[in-house]
């Protein structure tokens, strides 16, 4: 009787445990699992430079380093033609026969000496006619000598060309032929041959010819020598004489502005953009400059905007080195005194179009002896500085850039974006993302009117940032939005931004410095919801 | 005099805070005096038997599963012909620490020798043990997500793995003195053979709640022995070097005694498992300093990469890549083959025994102990009872594990020379394994001559002069 109860309760006890279905998991319902996931996806601090060296970094961010003051600055260079471009030869050939009836031919007999000496004028061929040269060096070319004679007998010819010297060694050549050996031929390298023309004649040379031999036998007087002289593949390492008029450059240079590559509209005002035009010059030629065509290109509305210069002389004279291998440097600066070069720029152009030419000897006239040498070159580097000094409102960038984000979506509910940015910048910032399918039409956007992200730091009266502005922003994006966003192809973000205190009468102008800081941190908060 | 108590006392007080392993729980042994292998939990108990001896795998073996964090039903229910899982109820079930613990001993040998108050033992145990410390943090983590707790850390410091495998050799004496006194030993040698051991284990992740920064900090030593060979799958590895190896060497002990307040009740108080094990072969340790690492979004640079490239995909797999560096960092661990040494979860046995009659008894024990700090207390309630000189039974109930579904039963039956025995402190385990966080089980076979004959009980005076007056 007594163990009854104990029988009953095992009993019961079986009957709760005979439950193998209890690990039956094909028998599971769904289950809803609703983890909620943070996460931080940006962790940014961007100086003035970080942005603007982004923006374009074959461009020079300049930094004051007394004041920290930034100046954004594009450079391009023109060139001049190269010095063959503008002067060079062309082969020249020089023949010359001397017979022997000028030797007193009647005279000779057996066993007695042939002698005679003659001299000869010879001009070189220049490819311009206002060029008059009076010294050339080669560094390249050769001599060709060819001598041939119709004398039976052993005769020994010399040439010399005073004007041809190496190392003040004037050129000669002495040879001998006979009956058998009666052609003579010598390719002359002239490299380091310098040719002094006659200083009245500019081109002239003299050749001088003397002939010795020995009538062996029979001279019946028609016997004569010919010397052929061919200057050929002549390069030269300078030249000195005068060139007259010549165009050394017509170049012209397109600078990338690639800050406003991307900025659509707006109001934008440097205070003081400046071109400057650097020129080197290593021809020994005066030059003449002149800006035949400066302009700024908004590739967006096509919008042209010419520079037009006031107290700015265009064409404008530089200097020329007076010794060889010798470089002058000239420097113009075209800025909001001389030029409306501020209204050029305000536009935001995208493009910066300079063209400019060079005349040597602008003063014709003057005996000034002028030098080129192989290595003489004309070159102007054109510089746009963008001192980061001004205002700007109501302007706003686009960019697009593809997505591909292939989340499995049912299993997000919602998606919280948090914005936490100081702003040391004294721009105000609105950002608006719209995303768009593989046409670019918009589905959908981040939220419904574009959100005010952060003000700008507070200024100073000077436009200098004094103290950040911290701001953090929400941004839900709900179950209903999820979808679009996931499915788009693309994403165009468009930025909105003002300067501090924009527009405004009299404008107030920003100042720009490299401790200026934007730390930006973006978290995701997603709530999911998955069934299993 | 005192000052060397003070310092025994932190010393025996530091060996139950580092106790690692061999957390295993047998209650109802503890209630059954007539099973020699009693000694493992009272070192004074005293065989019946002058002579017993076990053999390898017949006498004793031990199986226990535990689990504190959970039952299965915390997380999976029926409902109707389904079942529904229940994660959050489950997650709300656990203890900030929780650990998961498996065991299994058996004898090699087992000699008891009675000579008239001594009883001498001889025993040669093998025992594996495994428990796996999981903080709930980490289940909390899972389930819910970090943005579920901004501005907290979610801890999943004592996120352990420990396993160890030795032989252990020891010798006993119970010994009573006088009519009150019993004082049992046990001296342990201990061979180990293979050991895991987290010694150290603190890694939390805190999420900013303004931001979102992820910030991971922590550190980590795991030591292992032995483990080297086997895990690497070298060549090398033989079992004899593995079970015949004498490098890691331990000693332990187990004290007790038993003080009979009158021929009914007594008391009984014991330390077990008062040791260590010192590990030297195929030592490898794995170490993590103190780390910290921060994990906060893609940087400026990686932006502008990204942006110009004109693919935002991109960006996800960067962050990962980031994270991943970043938990490759963590994980680089240095390593050292030092040796190092472990302690036994000792434990503090406080019981009572009431004697109802000469067939029947009540019980009551406290077993107390740490295990790698966290403090695991079990109180058990026992019925006992003999029914002839064949037959003895206990009946229990424990709490133990964060459990109070635990009755236990033991069982154990004298037939000539052959001692069968079989025990559970859960016997509702298989029956109710929905509901269970303690699976146990202890049986064996001993063989036993010569048994000690019960003295007379003396007569119930009361009893005697009630029957008297009644006369």
């Amino acid at each position: 009787m007594k163990l009854k109860p104990l029988f009953v309760l095992l009993l019961m006890v079986f009957a709760l445990s005979c439950r193998k279905n209890d690990f039956d998991f094909s028998r599971l319902k769904t289950t809803e699992w609703n983890p909620n996931i943070a996460l931080p996806l940006v962790n940014a601090s961007y100086g003035v430079y970080d942005i603007l060296a982004n923006v374009d970094d074959n461009d020079l961010v300049v930094i004051n380093p007394n004041t920290g003051f930034i100046a954004l600055v594009y450079r391009g260079e023109l060139f001049s033609f190269k010095p063959s471009d503008i002067f060079s030869f062309s082969n020249q050939y020089f023949q010359y026969q001397l017979q022997l009836d000028p030797i007193s031919s009647a005279n000779l007999g057996l066993g007695q000496n042939i002698t005679g000496t003659l001299n000869n004028t010879f001009e070189f061929n220049f490819t311009d006619n206002d060029v008059e040269i009076k010294e050339i060096k080669f560094k390249g070319g050769t001599l060709k000598l060819d001598f041939s004679s119709s004398f039976q007998n052993d005769v020994n010819l010399e040439v010399s060309i005073p004007n041809l010297t190496l190392n003040n060694q004037p050129f000669t050549r002495t040879v001998n032929l006979n009956s058998t050996n009666n052609v003579y031929i010598e390719l002359v390298n002239l490299n380091g041959y310098k040719f002094n023309f006659n200083p009245i004649n500019e081109g002239v040379f003299d050749v001088k010819y003397q002939i010795v031999g020995n009538t062996q036998s029979t001279v019946n007087g028609s016997e004569s020598v010919t010397f052929k002289l061919g200057f050929e593949n002549l390069e030269y390492r300078h030249a000195i004489g005068k060139f007259g008029t010549l165009q050394v450059l017509s170049d012209r240079d397109s600078l990338n502005l690639r800050i406003f590559s991307n900025v659509f509209n707006g109001d934008f005002q440097f205070a003081n953009p400046t071109v400057s035009l650097l020129t080197e010059n290593s021809f020994g030629i005066p030059l003449e400059l002149k800006i035949e065509e400066l302009k700024s290109i908004n590739l967006n509305n096509n919008l042209t905007t010419n520079v037009l210069l006031s107290n700015f002389t265009n064409p404008y004279s530089i200097s020329s080195p007076t010794t060889m291998g010798f470089v002058t440097e000239d420097l113009r600066i075209i800025d909001k005194n001389n030029s409306n070069i501020k209204t050029v720029i305000s536009p935001t152009p995208q493009i910066l179009y300079l063209q400019m030419g060079a005349y040597s000897n602008p003063s014709m006239g003057s005996n000034i002896n002028n030098f080129i040498t192989d290595e003489s070159l004309l070159k102007i580097d054109v510089e746009l500085s963008l001192p980061l000094e001004g205002y700007a409102y109501g302007f706003y960038i686009l960019d697009t850039v593809a997505v591909n984000i292939s989340q499995n979506i049912d299993e997000i509910e919602s998606v919280l974006f948090r914005l936490n940015i100081t702003n040391g910048f004294p721009v105000d910032l609105d950002a608006q993302l719209y995303f768009t399918d593989e046409n670019f039409i918009i589905i959908d956007s981040l939220v419904n009117e574009t959100v005010a992200l952060i003000p700008s730091g507070i200024t100073n009266q000077q436009g200098r940032v004094i103290t950040p502005t911290n701001k953090i922003t929400d941004i839900v994006i709900t179950k209903e939005k999820v979808p679009n966003i996931f499915k788009a192809q693309y994403i165009i973000i468009r930025a909105d931004a003002n300067t501090t205190n924009s527009p405004s009468t009299p404008p107030f102008n920003v100042r720009f410095y490299d401790d200026y800081k934007l730390e930006l941190k973006l978290g995701m908060q997603v709530q999911g919801k998955i069934l299993f | 005099m005192k000052s060397r108590f003070l310092h025994l006392l932190i010393f025996i007080t530091a060996l139950f805070f580092c106790g690692n392993i061999n957390a295993q729980n047998d209650n109802t042994l503890y209630f059954m005096p007539g099973v020699a292998q009693s000694i493992y939990m009272n070192p004074t108990h005293i065989g019946t038997h002058k002579v017993l001896i076990g053999l390898p795998f017949l006498s004793s073996n031990y199986f226990y599963l535990g689990n504190s964090g959970f039952r299965y039903r915390d997380f999976v229910r029926r409902s109707g012909d389904s079942l529904t899982l229940n994660m959050q109820n489950g997650i709300d079930k656990m203890a900030r620490r929780n650990i998961l613990m498996t065991a299994y001993n058996t004898d090699l040998l087992f000699l008891g020798i009675r000579k008239d108050k001594t009883y001498l033992t001889l025993n040669i145990t093998e025992k594996v043990n495994t428990n796996f410390i999981y903080p709930k943090g980490f289940f909390e983590l899972v389930w819910n997500g970090n943005g579920a707790y901004l501005g907290e850390r979610l801890s999943f410091d004592g996120l352990a793995i420990n396993f160890d495998h030795y032989r252990e050799y020891s010798l006993g004496i119970a010994r009573k003195y006088g009519s009150k006194w019993t004082l049992g030993w046990r001296a342990k040698l201990l061979q180990g053979l293979s050991n895991v051991q987290t010694t150290r284990s603190r890694i939390g992740l805190t999420t900013d709640e303004v931001t979102f920064d992820l910030k991971l900090d922590g550190s980590l030593e795991i030591n292992s022995s032995g483990l080297y060979p086997i895990v690497n799958n070298e060549e090398s590895f033989g079992f004899r070097d593995y079970f015949l190896q004498f490098r890691n060497i331990g000693l332990a002990t187990d004290i007790g005694v038993t003080y009979e307040f009158n021929e009914k009740l007594s008391f009984n108080a014991s330390i077990l498992d008062l040791g260590f094990m010192r590990w030297r072969n195929e030592v490898q340790n794995f170490i993590r300093d103190d780390f910290e690492v921060e994990f906060r979004g893609v940087d400026a640079e990686e932006i502008f990469r990204i942006y110009n490239q004109g693919n935002f995909a991109e960006w996800q797999q960067d962050g990962l890549s980031k994270v991943l560096d970043s938990l490759e960092t963590i994980f680089n661990l240095e390593q050292n083959d030092n040796p190092y040494s472990t302690w036994l979860s000792s434990r503090l046995i406080l019981g009572a025994h009431y004697q109802l009659n000469q067939s029947q008894s009540l019980g009551a024990m406290f077993d107390g102990r740490f295990i790698r700090g966290i403090f695991r207390p079990s109180f058990t309630m026992s019925y006992n009872m003999r029914f002839n000189q064949i037959l003895s039974t206990c009946f229990n109930y424990s709490i133990f594990n964060r459990e109070l579904l635990n009755f236990g039963f033991g069982l154990c039956s004298n037939l000539g020379f052959l001692q069968l025995y079989l025990m559970t402190d859960n016997i509702l385990a298989p029956i109710l394994p929905t509901h269970m966080k303690n699976i146990h089980a202890r049986f064996g076979l001993n063989f036993v001559f010569d048994k000690v004959k019960d003295k007379a009980p003396k007569p119930d005076k009361n009893k005697a002069k009630y029957n008297s007056k009644a006369n």
